[in-house]
């Protein structure tokens, strides 16, 4: 099985987040018949109607506001990778929904609904998500069937998007793909609607973009398998890039700031006295003379 | 697999240094039981902490077996929850809420855990994907949904006027990362799982309200390849997952798993 790469899905409430990724979904077939089924018989029993935001807005607060209150993630494989998608909250109110979300992704897809355009809360989004860590992202031209599938407008909304969205930090290259989430227009097939677009569909634009999982290297990790090694601690939480010879650093899970002691190099047999330990390689730390455990690298 | 991994050992280990009285719960099931295994992934072969199995007297003769072989090998300090059935009826709310969840709510109030590990994953259904990792109950047991607290970077914030959190390492893995990490470590699992006349199990409850589904799996690698291609979802045996779907939210409101 290839990587796990998590992807947030960013943009103002109602530019249709939660519609695409339920497409999504359905049209990769990663939701089974049965649930699906089920789902609509429940929103059917709540008084409503049936809605692609369902699959992943599940409370029953959230489908009779037809808003997305809290975060939700599905796993989806396509190609040789799983992708795992962030649903966020787009609500001005429910941006600490939102960044619980974000937190966890290097990749975004920014969703923009055509007509609407970019708003305070659209670039609030990409900023955050941006903050947070992620390196790259899509732009997913939303209801593109509000404009008749027009091959101008599109044009157009893409010269004023990649205009206004530049100073945010979203590169010359980074790929603007219409959709029309509703109808499942260039998610996963190529939409004959769209016969005149060159680009890929989302699900291309997905597997071109994001290739690989963008490690952030927050913490040191003891490795799980030593057992030659009595260790009471075994987690370095949150210290930096390299351990350093007497940094304080929090370990768990005694969870106490300790200051480390000795940090000896384990690739040569003899126990070298090291001053740095890196990410990449083995070695043994000592907090007050006591060994905790060997560390093999960051996550 | 490793990423999931250190992922679940992370969270537990953050739990252990957190939590000053943990527990964690099993039910029999392939996602409890490998929960344990990795309990002892990040425990140095021990589970530091007491398993609570709550007992309803209408579980499996397997699940019994389990139960204890488990204790024996791998040293386990076992609480047993009984719970009553109080009602012929066969429903989520007044069955698995009624029963389980009062039976407890008493052990935990008695043992005063203010930690208790969960093993609930976000594919098992659309209401358990809305769950955080660590996450926080009230006095009478309610979930908060509307509000939840942040988790940013995996850092947790524990809320002080809790009557306890729920701590959920295995939210990221699928049914199909359970299986692969149960077939690599060669864990003990419910013989039930297993095709028995052309029908398995494939989510574990009580005798009266799991039902079997159709299936010709013999063996972890047969299971690893029908659910590659199978279109029907795990919890389909399961009732409380039915009848609205209001009843997932609504059970897990009054403090279900």
């Amino acid at each position: 099985m290839g990587q796990r790469i998590p992807i947030v899905i960013l943009g103002e409430k109602d530019h249709g987040k939660s519609t695409l990724l339920g497409r999504l979904l359905y049209e990769t077939r990663t939701i089974p018949q049965d649930r699906l089924r089920e789902i609509q018989k429940a929103v059917k029993t709540q008084g409503g109607s049936f809605e692609w935001a369902h699959l992943l807005d599940s409370f029953r607060y959230e489908r009779e506001r037809k808003m997305t209150l809290d975060t939700t993630r599905a796993v989806v494989a396509l190609g040789k990778n799983l992708y795992e998608f962030i649903d966020v909250p787009g609500h001005k109110k429910l941006i600490k929904n939102m960044m619980t979300g974000a937190s966890d992704a290097q990749c975004g897809i920014l969703v923009i609904d055509i007509k609407k355009g970019i708003t305070p809360q659209t670039i609030k989004h990409l900023e955050i998500a941006k903050f947070l860590g992620m390196k790259k992202a899509i732009i997913a031209v939303n209801k593109v069937d509000k404009v008749k599938y027009s091959a101008a407008e599109f044009k157009r909304a893409v010269n004023i998007f990649s205009k206004a969205l530049q100073k945010y930090g979203i590169a010359e290259k980074t790929l603007f793909v219409p959709t029309a989430a509703l109808q499942g227009e260039n998610i996963i097939k190529k939409s004959h609607k769209l016969s005149w677009f060159r680009g890929p569909t989302l699900q291309r634009a997905i597997q071109i973009s994001f290739k690989r999982a963008h490690r952030t290297d927050n913490e040191l990790h003891i490795s799980r398998r030593t057992r030659n090694f009595k260790a009471v601690c075994l987690f370095v939480e949150k210290p930096r890039k390299n351990l350093l010879l007497e940094s304080h650093s929090q370990i768990l899970p005694i969870s106490k700031i300790n200051e480390i002691k000795a940090i000896h190099s384990v690739e040569t047999t003899s126990f070298q006295l090291k001053k740095r330990g890196t990410p990449s390689e083995k070695f043994v730390i000592k907090t007050n003379g006591k060994i905790i455990g060997i560390c093999r690298r960051a996550l | 697999m490793d990423e999931l991994i250190k992922k679940s050992v992370f969270i537990l280990r953050k739990a252990r240094a957190r939590f000053k009285k943990l527990a964690v719960l099993w039910s029999g099931g392939k996602d409890s039981t490998a929960m344990l295994a990795l309990c002892r992934e990040a425990f140095f072969n021990t589970v530091p902490f007491p398993v609570i199995y709550i007992d309803n007297g209408i579980d499996f003769p397997e699940t019994y077996a389990l139960r204890d072989q488990l204790t024996k090998d791998w040293g386990l300090k076992m609480l047993t929850a009984k719970s009553v059935i109080k009602t012929d009826k066969i429903s989520g709310v007044s069955c698995c809420g009624a029963n389980k969840t009062d039976a407890l709510k008493k052990l935990v109030a008695k043992e005063g855990f203010d930690g208790l590990i969960l093993g609930i994953r976000r594919d098992e259904h659309g209401i358990r994907a809305k769950e955080r990792v660590f996450s926080p109950r009230d006095a009478k047991w309610r979930w908060d949904y509307k509000n939840q607290p942040m988790e940013v970077w995996g850092h947790v914030s524990i809320d002080e006027n809790a009557d306890h959190h729920r701590i959920h390492p295995l939210l990221h893995w699928r049914e199909i990362d359970i299986w692969q990490y149960i077939w690599e470590n060669d864990i003990p699992i419910n013989p039930l799982y297993f095709s028995r006349a052309g029908k398995r199990f494939r989510s574990l409850g009580c005798t009266r309200c799991t039902v079997a589904v159709e299936s010709d799996a013999k063996t972890i690698p047969d299971i690893l390849k029908e659910l590659g291609d199978t279109k029907i979802s795990e919890r389909m045996g399961r009732a409380q997952d039915k009848e609205a779907q209001a009843v997932m939210e609504r059970l897990r409101a009054l403090g279900y798993m």
